[in-house]
């Protein structure tokens, strides 16, 4: 299990990581469109009212490139022999665990509570728009989210680690510039794209 | 059979051979002669390049029999290579 969950780079072949990284993507993509979730970025997960079916499948392929595509002129600098392969694996089975944050919006549930929030006034704390069950799951929800997002941001550089043999400080440094400006270029795409 | 050391306990330093013996007759040679850089690697890093060998050089090959992946074989001799190029 520990080599599955912590250490798939390490131990299964390029085939096999690339063939689960699709087909988890694929899967991804759909669930997020039921759930009316837009993966607008690297980093960025909202929930929408409406949505097209391309949209998720749209998001995430240009996250992937992006992402892909910075990641590897960062491990080509490391190291020459980094592997188109090994980076592009990396950022698809990354992403899998990601994918979950969609399931948050059951029946637009966090949508709703988000919007509620949006148009309460502080200044009128009696009008508190959610009950403490809707509180704590929103909580939850939060929690939940961001242990995933350090969960893909771990396996992200589990997998660029092993692609380009990375280590010390300079490789950390090129890792966070890369996934920092691929996030700002997946951002910009999907926004003036569609 | 007992692991060769090649560090000395007391300061750390690379061990050198002083004494060779034949099993058979018993003779024995008393000199110094510097460990080759092979043998100077831990004995994991020895199996290795012993693995590599016996595959005829194919990462491929000893990534499927080690049930590692590809890249991390690599990143592995590629240690060893400058394990060995700083000796």
């Amino acid at each position: 299990m520990k080599k599955v969950l912590l250490e798939p780079f390490e131990h299964y072949t390029e085939k096999k990581l690339l063939g689960i990284g699709i087909l988890g993507t694929l899967i991804g993509c759909f669930i997020a469109y039921v759930f009316h979730a837009r993966f607008d970025g690297v980093l960025d997960v909202h929930f929408v009212k409406a949505i097209e079916i391309y949209h998720p499948f749209l998001d995430n392929s240009i996250n992937i490139i992006t992402l892909s595509l910075l990641l590897f002129i960062t491990g080509k600098i490391i190291n020459k022999k980094t592997r188109c392969i090994d980076i592009l694996n990396a950022c698809l089975i990354a992403r899998l665990p990601y994918y979950l944050i969609s399931f948050g919006n059951i029946n637009n549930y966090m949508l709703m509570l988000s919007q509620k929030l949006l148009n309460f006034d502080p200044s009128q704390p009696q009008l508190m728009p959610i009950g403490g069950v809707d509180l704590l799951l929103l909580l939850a929800f939060a929690f939940i989210s961001l242990l995933l997002l350090i969960y893909f941001l771990y396996l992200l550089y589990k997998g660029y680690q092993i692609a380009t043999n990375a280590k010390g400080a300079l490789a950390i440094g090129l890792f966070i510039l890369a996934v920092l400006i691929a996030e700002v270029i997946s951002k910009y795409l999907i926004y003036t794209l569609y | 059979m007992a692991q060769l050391p090649i560090k000395c306990p007391s300061c750390q330093d690379t061990l050198e051979v002083s004494e060779l013996s034949c099993a058979s007759c018993a003779t024995k040679i008393s000199g110094t002669y510097a460990l080759p850089a092979l043998m100077q690697l831990p004995v994991e890093d020895q199996e290795f390049i012993l693995a590599f060998v016996i595959t005829g050089g194919s990462l491929k090959k000893m990534a499927s029999q080690l049930g590692k992946s590809y890249p991390t074989v690599r990143n592995k001799l590629d240690d060893i290579i400058n394990q060995l190029n700083s000796k």
